[in-house]
C-alpha cells in the first residue's frame, strides 16, 4: 500500500497566503510540486493565522486538536515579533518549545522539521515611508534567532529573505494588499521547500 | 486482501468509465448545490473545472469549520477536516447517490 506523506504547517500570514487564495500559499503549492514529482500528499493541515506571533502560535498549538504526527512540518514564524517590538529573548524561549513541538509531531525526526527564515516586509509598498534599514536589521537578528536554533536541533534552515529582500522593485512579487507576497513569491518558497522535502526523502 | 480484492471485484463490474461519468455528474451536483447557499461563507478551493478535479471538493470555511465538520460526522457524514477550516468532502461514485449529496448541502443550510 503506497504511503500517502502528511504535512503540518505552522506559522502567520506567510503560512496562511494573507491576501493570496488559501490554495495559493506556500503550503498548498508544495503539496502540489510533490505530487507532480509522484510524492503522494495528503492536504496539508495548517496551523496559522495573520498577526499572530510566536506566544500566539503556541497557544494555539496547545489547544488545537491535530494528528499526532506527520512526516513533515513546516515551521516559519516571527514576523509579528518583530513589528510589534517584542523581545528576542522572548522569541528565542518561543521558538526553542515550537521547533521541539514541531519535531515531536515529525515524530522526533529533526530533519523531517522545515524552519523558512522570515521574509522582511521592508521591502514592500506598504513600508514605503518607514525605516528599511532598521526593519532589516530587526528581521536579520529574528532570523539569527531561527538559524541557531535549527543549528541546535539539527533541522534544515530554508532562508528565503535575500529573495523578497530582492522583489523591492518587483510589483509582480507583491500580494495586492501591499505589504503580504503574491502567488509568484509562494511558488519560489514552495520549490524551495519542495526540494528540500525531496532531499529528505532520499 | 478479501475486502480488497471485493471492492475491486465491486469496480470491475461498475466500470471504471460509468464510476467516472457519475462522478463527474454528482460533483458537479454538489459544487452547484453549494453555491446556492448564502446563510454561510466559504470557498470551494478544488478548482472549477471537472477534469482538473476528482471526486471531492475542498472547501475553506474561514469560520466555524471545525463546528460544522463535528455537525457532519454527527450526522453521519463522513468528511476530513485540515486545519484552518477545510472541508473535504468526497462523494465517491460507487456508493454515494445524489440524495446523499443534497443531505450534505440540507445540513449547511439549515443549521448554520
Amino acid at each position: 500500500m503506497q504511503h500517502i506523506h502528511s504535512y503540518l504547517a505552522l506559522g502567520d500570514s506567510y503560512t496562511i497566503g494573507e491576501s493570496v487564495p488559501i490554495y495559493q500559499s506556500f503550503p498548498y503549492i508544495t503539496t502540489q510540486l510533490l505530487r507532480q514529482e509522484k510524492i503522494a500528499m495528503h492536504a496539508p493541515e495548517m496551523v496559522a493565522k495573520t498577526g499572530w506571533t510566536s506566544t500566539e502560535l503556541a497557544e494555539h498549538l496547545l489547544h488545537t486538536h491535530l494528528n499526532q504526527h506527520y512526516d513533515f512540518v513546516t515551521l516559519l514564524i516571527g514576523v509579528n515579533n518583530q513589528y510589534r517590538n517584542l523581545s528576542l529573548d522572548n522569541f528565542l524561549n518561543d521558538f526553542e518549545f515550537l521547533v521541539k513541538k514541531a519535531i515531536h509531531f515529525a515524530a522526533g525526526k529533526n530533519e523531517r522539521v522545515f524552519i523558512l527564515s522570515i521574509p522582511d516586509w521592508g521591502c514592500t509598498p506598504l513600508a514605503a515611508d518607514k525605516n528599511k534599514e532598521q526593519i532589516a536589521r530587526e528581521i536579520d537578528a529574528f532570523n539569527m534567532v531561527c538559524k541557531q536554533t535549527a543549528k541546535q536541533f539539527q533541522t534544515p534552515f530554508i532562508e528565503i529573505t535575500t529573495e523578497t529582500r530582492a522583489f523591492s522593485s518587483n510589483l509582480q512579487a507583491i500580494a495586492s494588499d501591499g505589504l503580504h507576497f503574491s502567488f509568484e513569491t509562494h511558488m519560489i518558497w514552495a520549490k524551495k521547500l519542495s526540494e528540500s522535502i525531496q532531499q529528505a526523502l532520499k | 486482501m478479501t475486502a480488497l480484492k471485493a471492492s475491486l471485484e465491486l469496480i470491475d463490474k461498475a466500470g471504471i468509465h460509468a464510476l467516472r461519468e457519475k462522478s463527474i455528474v454528482l460533483t458537479n451536483y454538489l459544487a452547484y448545490l453549494l453555491q446556492q447557499l448564502t446563510n454561510i461563507n466559504f470557498e470551494i478551493i478544488t478548482p472549477a473545472d471537472p477534469a482538473q478535479r476528482g471526486a471531492q471538493l475542498s472547501l475553506y470555511f474561514k469560520e466555524r469549520g471545525k463546528e460544522i465538520h463535528s455537525k457532519m460526522i454527527e450526522s453521519g457524514i463522513i468528511v476530513d477536516y485540515r486545519e484552518p477550516g477545510v472541508i473535504r468532502v468526497a462523494p465517491a461514485p460507487l456508493y454515494c447517490g445524489f440524495t446523499d449529496v443534497f443531505r450534505f448541502y440540507e445540513i449547511l443550510k439549515n443549521n448554520f
